[in-house]
C-alpha cells in the first residue's frame, strides 16, 4: 500500500502544481469516443472556508478548450490496441490545445473499465491524547484493515466515508473533537493493474504527464447528480459505449461502484447482426431511429437500411421501427437489469431515497427513462452533467458528464486516504535506523 | 459525405462556392427515373424551383475530420465518419417527387391531329432549347444528378475502404509534437519577437563589419544631408545689424566669422550672439534668422556715463561701470566727466551721485579723483580741490554746495576745503590770501598796538 500511497500522493502534487500553472487537460477514455478539455484556472474568486463561493465553488476554472474524437482501440472502456489509442489521444489533445491556444502538460484522466470493485474498510484506533488532530485522521485510515483484493489489482479511490468517535457516528470531519475511541469507515475501489498501465503508457507516449486518475462512474455521478441526490442517497448510471459505469453516493460520498460490461456498442452490434448491415449503418439507425417503446405506428415507419453492394434487392432493403425497437430493447433491458441486479447486491434499497440517475451517452434513447423506471423502480431521471463555465453548448449533452465531473473532480478532489499525512510509525524503520547510523559516522 | 440535418439549413457549397438552402434528400431514383428527370431538366431548365429533389443535387461533400465534433446536431459524438448518408425527417416522408407532369418528348401524344401538332411544337421547342450553348444551361444540368445512378462515381469513403486504406486524422508524433512545441508561450514568444530581431540584427551586424561600407554610408549619408542643407531656403545670403553705430557694426562684422552666403544650418545663432556680447560697447544683442534669407542682429550699446583716466589710457564707462570704449582724447567726449585714481572704475555709480550733487558747480569740476581706494576728491579749476569723507561723500558735496551759494566760497582763493572730518571742515587758503590775512593781522595788531 506505501508504494500506492507514495504514487498517489505524486499525482496530487502534480495536479497541484498544474493548477498552479494555470492550465490542465481533462482527458475521457471513452469506448465511443475520446473527449479532451483544457481548464484554465486562474484563480478567480479566492476559495472560501466551507470550500463554496460562487457558483458553488466551480467558478475558479473556466473551460478553454474542448475537442472529441471517435475512440479507436478502446473495449469495454479499457484500452486494447495501444498504439489507435495513443493516436485517438493525441488527436482529441492536440485539438484542445488547438481550440485553448496553449500547451497542455498535466493531464487528469478517467476511464470506465477496468472492472471496477469496491469495499468497505472499517478501522479503529484509541486515541492518545483524548483530541483527534490530523494525524490520528491519518493514523485511523491507515489502522483500516484492507482485503486482499488480489494479483494486480491497484486502488483508484480510498475515500474516507464516515468517522465516529466513541459512539458517535456520522461525522463528516472528526479533528478537533474529544473522544477515545476514533473509527473510520473507508470506501476503496480497485480496478486492474494493466489497464492503468496502459493508460499511463499513452499519456506518456503523448509527452503529458498524470496529475491524477479517476473512476468514470464516480465523477459522472459528481456531475449528474444534483446535490441533495447527492446528499440523500442516489445511484448514477453512466451508460457509455462499452460498459455501464453504477456509482451509488451518499452524504456526499461514494458508497459504492460496479460497472457492467455492456453498453451502447453492444446495442449497435446486435443490430449490425440482426439487420446484416455495416456498424457505421447500425449506429446511425439506432441514433436516428432508436428506441424501446414499439407502438402501432411504427409498424408503417419503414427504415432504410440500404448497403452499397449493387444488388438491387439488397440495396433497398426496408425494416419498420418495430423490427429495429425489437433488436434494441432485449439488450437495453439486459443491462438495466444488470445494473438492478449491482444495486441490490450493493443494498440500494436500504438507502432512505432511492433515486436513480441515467446519464451517459447511451442513455439518449428515447424511451428509455420509461423502461428503466419499470425495471429499477419508479424514481429515474435522466441526468445531464452540470453547467461549467467556457463549456461548449454541444459538450452539454449526457454524454459528456463523466468528462464535466472529472474537471470537478481536478478542481476541488475530494478527501482521499493520500491526502493525509501517513503516521510515522508507518514509515519503514530502516529509514530511521539509517538516519541514526549517518548521525553517529559523521557527529 | 453530406451532412447529416439537410433540410432548410445553409450550406456551403464546394462546387458553386456559394452558400445556399439544401434541398431535402430522398431516396436515390431508380435509373429510369433519373433519366426521365435529366430529361426534363434538360428541357426546362428555366423552371425556378428543383425538378426533383434527389441526394445528387445535394453534393455537399463536407470532408469533415473526425474531431469536428460538438456539433448540436450529433449529440452522442460519433464519428462523422458512421454517416456515409442523410437520414432525416425529410429522408423518413413519404417519397414524392415535385417534378411537374410536364408533357415530355418521351410520352405518347396525344390522340388526334391537335394533339399531334402540340407535340411536334413540344418536341420543337425542347429541341431548339437543347441547342443553346452549354454555357447558357443552369449549373444544376451539370451535377451528378443528371448522371445515372449506376455510373456516378464513388464515394471518397468508399474508395479509402477499397484501397483497404483509412484516413486517419491523429496527427503524427512529430507533428504533435511540433505543434506543442510552437503552442509553448515562450517559444512562441521568441520566434515571433526574438527570431526576427536577431535576424535584423545579424544582417545588418554582417553587413555593417565591413569599414568600407560603413565609410560609404557615411559619406551618402553626409552628401544628402550637404544636398538639403544648401537648398536656396535654407540659405542666409545678408546680415543686417540694427542699433549699433559704426564702429560697433564693424566690430559686430568682425565677429561673425561665417563667410556669407552660408546655410541656416551651419549658423549657431546663440553661439553668435554671446560673441556679440562679447564686445564691451554692446549690452545686448539679438540675433535672428528673417525670412529671404537675412540674418538680422539687434544690438543695444551701452551710454558711455563717465571717463575713467588711467596712467595708459582714457577709457569711457557706462553708467554701471563697465567699460564702453577707449578714447584717444578728452576732447572727443568733452561732455562727461572724468574719474581717475586706483579702484575708481568700480565706483561708478557713486561717482556719478557725487557729480549730480555738484551739478551748481559742473562746470568748474575738472573730475574726480579716488584717493587710496578710499574716499572722493572733487577737483575743480584753478587747482581747487574738495576733500570728502568716506562716507557721506554726497551730503558732504551738498554742504560745500551749501556754503557756495551762500558765501561763493569756492569763488575765494582756496585751494583744498577739507570736509574729510565732518565735525571740522577745514579750508586751506590760497597764497595771495594767507599774504591778505597775514596783512589784515598786522593792520589789526597795529591798530591793537596804537
Amino acid at each position: 500500500m506505501t508504494g500506492l500511497y507514495q504514487a498517489q500522493r505524486a499525482m496530487r502534487n502534480m495536479r497541484r502544481a498544474a493548477i498552479q500553472r494555470g492550465v490542465v487537460a481533462i482527458l475521457d477514455v471513452g469506448t465511443s469516443k475520446i473527449a479532451c478539455l483544457v481548464l484554465k484556472f486562474d484563480g478567480g474568486v479566492a476559495a472560501r472556508e466551507d470550500g463554496l463561493g460562487s457558483m458553488a465553488g466551480q467558478s475558479q476554472f473556466r473551460v478553454i478548450g474542448a475537442a472529441t474524437t471517435r475512440s479507436r482501440g478502446v473495449r469495454f472502456g479499457e484500452i486494447d490496441a495501444i498504439p489507435e489509442t495513443e493516436r485517438a489521444i493525441r488527436t482529441a489533445v492536440q485539438a484542445a490545445q488547438k481550440m485553448a491556444q496553449t500547451r497542455v502538460d498535466h493531464v487528469i484522466a478517467c476511464f470506465a473499465g477496468a472492472r471496477p470493485r469496491s469495499y468497505g474498510l472499517a478501522g479503529e484506533i484509541t486515541l492518545p491524547a483524548g483530541q483527534v488532530s490530523e494525524q490520528d485522521v491519518g493514523r485511523v485510515l491507515a489502522a483500516c484493515d484492507v482485503p486482499d483484493f488480489g494479483e494486480s489489482r491497484e486502488v483508484l479511490h480510498a475515500h474516507p466515508v464516515n468517522f465516529a468517535i466513541d459512539h458517535r457516528s456520522g461525522m463528516n470531519d472528526p479533528r478537533g473533537h474529544v473522544g477515545n475511541r476514533l473509527a473510520a469507515d473507508m470506501h476503496l475501489v480497485t480496478i486492474d493493474t494493466p489497464a492503468v498501465q496502459n493508460l499511463l503508457y499513452c499519456i506518456k507516449r503523448c509527452d503529458l504527464e498524470l496529475a491524477g486518475l479517476a473512476s468514470s462512474a464516480y465523477v459522472s455521478g459528481i456531475s449528474a447528480l444534483v446535490e441533495d441526490e447527492q446528499e440523500l442517497g442516489a445511484a448514477s448510471i453512466d451508460m457509455g459505449g462499452g460498459s455501464t459505469g453504477i456509482s451509488v453516493f451518499i452524504k456526499k460520498h461514494m458508497i459504492f461502484t460496479d460497472a457492467v460490461r455492456l453498453g451502447g456498442d453492444h446495442v449497435t452490434a446486435d443490430i449490425s447482426k440482426g439487420f446484416h448491415v455495416p456498424m457505421s449503418v447500425a449506429e446511425r439507425i439506432k441514433t436516428y431511429h432508436g428506441g424501446v417503446f414499439a407502438t402501432g405506428m411504427d409498424d408503417r415507419e419503414m427504415i432504410e437500411i440500404g448497403a452499397d453492394c449493387g444488388d438491387w434487392d439488397k440495396d433497398r432493403r426496408t425494416v419498420s421501427r418495430t423490427e429495429l425497437i425489437g433488436i434494441i430493447r432485449p439488450r437495453v433491458e439486459e443491462i438495466l437489469e444488470e445494473a438492478r441486479a449491482m444495486l441490490d447486491a450493493a443494498g440500494f434499497d436500504q438507502l432512505p431515497s432511492q433515486q436513480i440517475v441515467l446519464t451517459g451517452g447511451a442513455s439518449q434513447l428515447p424511451g428509455l427513462d420509461g423502461l428503466a423506471a419499470r425495471i429499477l423502480g419508479q424514481n429515474v431521471r435522466l441526468g445531464r452533467p452540470l453547467r461549467v463555465q467556457g463549456l461548449p453548448q454541444a459538450a452539454t449533452g449526457p454524454a459528456f458528464s463523466s468528462i464535466v465531473g472529472l474537471s470537478l473532480f481536478a478542481a476541488h478532489p475530494q478527501d482521499e486516504w493520500w491526502d493525509f499525512e501517513i503516521p510515522a510509525e508507518r514509515y519503514p524503520a530502516r529509514s530511521l535506523r539509517r538516519a541514526v547510523k549517518w548521525f553517529r559516522d559523521n557527529w | 459525405m453530406p451532412p447529416l440535418i439537410a433540410g432548410e439549413r445553409p450550406v456551403w457549397h464546394r462546387r458553386s462556392g456559394a452558400l445556399r438552402p439544401e434541398p431535402p434528400v430522398t431516396a436515390r431514383p431508380g435509373r429510369f427515373e433519373t433519366s426521365m428527370r435529366a430529361a426534363a431538366e434538360s428541357a426546362y431548365p428555366e423552371m425556378p424551383e428543383p425538378l426533383v429533389p434527389g441526394p445528387a443535387a445535394a453534393p455537399a461533400e463536407m470532408d469533415a475530420g473526425e474531431f469536428d465534433l460538438f456539433r448540436q446536431d450529433l449529440a452522442p459524438a460519433y464519428s462523422d465518419d458512421l454517416y456515409d448518408e442523410t437520414f432525416d425527417e425529410a429522408a423518413r416522408a413519404p417519397v414524392f417527387t415535385t417534378a411537374r407532369r410536364q408533357p415530355d418528348t418521351t410520352e405518347e401524344p396525344e390522340a388526334g391531329p391537335e394533339g399531334y401538332e402540340r407535340a411536334a411544337a413540344a418536341i420543337a421547342r425542347a429541341s431548339d432549347i437543347l441547342k443553346r450553348p452549354v454555357a447558357a444551361m443552369p449549373r444544376r444540368v451539370e451535377t451528378r444528378a443528371s448522371q445515372p445512378a449506376d455510373i456516378r462515381p464513388e464515394r471518397r469513403a468508399d474508395r479509402r475502404a477499397a484501397a483497404g486504406e483509412r484516413r486517419d486524422p491523429a496527427p503524427s508524433r512529430l507533428a504533435y509534437r511540433m505543434d506543442r512545441l510552437w503552442l509553448t508561450p515562450l517559444f512562441r514568444r521568441f520566434m515571433r519577437y526574438g527570431l526576427p530581431v536577431l535576424t535584423v540584427a545579424l544582417a545588418a551586424g554582417l553587413y555593417l563589419g565591413d569599414a568600407d561600407r560603413r565609410a560609404a554610408i557615411g559619406d551618402s549619408f553626409a552628401g544628402l544631408r550637404a544636398q538639403i542643407e544648401n537648398r536656396p531656403e535654407f540659405m542666409v545670403k545678408l546680415m543686417s545689424i540694427d542699433g549699433a553705430s559704426v564702429p560697433v557694426a564693424n566690430a559686430v562684422r568682425a565677429m561673425v566669422t561665417e563667410p556669407l552666403p552660408t546655410s541656416s544650418f551651419r549658423l549657431d545663432l546663440e553661439a553668435m550672439r554671446a560673441a556679440i556680447e562679447q564686445i564691451d560697447a554692446v549690452e545686448s544683442a539679438s540675433v535672428k534668422l528673417k525670412p529671404g534669407g537675412v540674418l538680422a542682429v539687434d544690438i543695444r550699446e551701452r551710454k558711455p556715463a563717465v571717463l575713467w583716466r588711467t596712467e595708459a589710457s582714457l577709457e569711457m564707462l557706462d553708467a554701471t561701470g563697465h567699460r564702453v570704449a577707449t578714447l584717444k582724447t578728452r576732447a572727443a567726449r568733452a561732455d562727461l566727466p572724468v574719474i581717475a585714481g586706483v579702484g575708481a572704475e568700480e565706483r561708478v555709480p557713486e561717482a556719478l551721485n557725487i557729480l549730480a550733487a555738484a551739478r551748481p558747480v559742473l562746470p568748474r569740476v575738472r573730475g574726480l579723483v579716488r584717493v587710496g581706494d578710499r574716499r572722493w576728491d572733487l577737483v575743480l579749476d584753478r587747482g581747487q580741490r574738495v576733500q570728502l569723507p568716506e562716507s557721506g561723500a554726497v551730503e558732504a558735496v551738498e554742504r560745500v554746495m551749501a556754503l557756495d551759494t551762500a558765501e561763493e566760497m569756492l569763488a575765494r582763493d582756496l585751494v583744498t576745503v577739507d570736509l574729510r572730518n565732518p565735525d571740522r571742515p577745514t579750508v586751506r587758503l590760497g597764497p595771495q590770501a594767507v599774504e591778505t590775512m597775514k596783512r589784515m593781522a598786522a593792520n589789526v595788531t597795529k591798530v591793537a598796538g596804537q
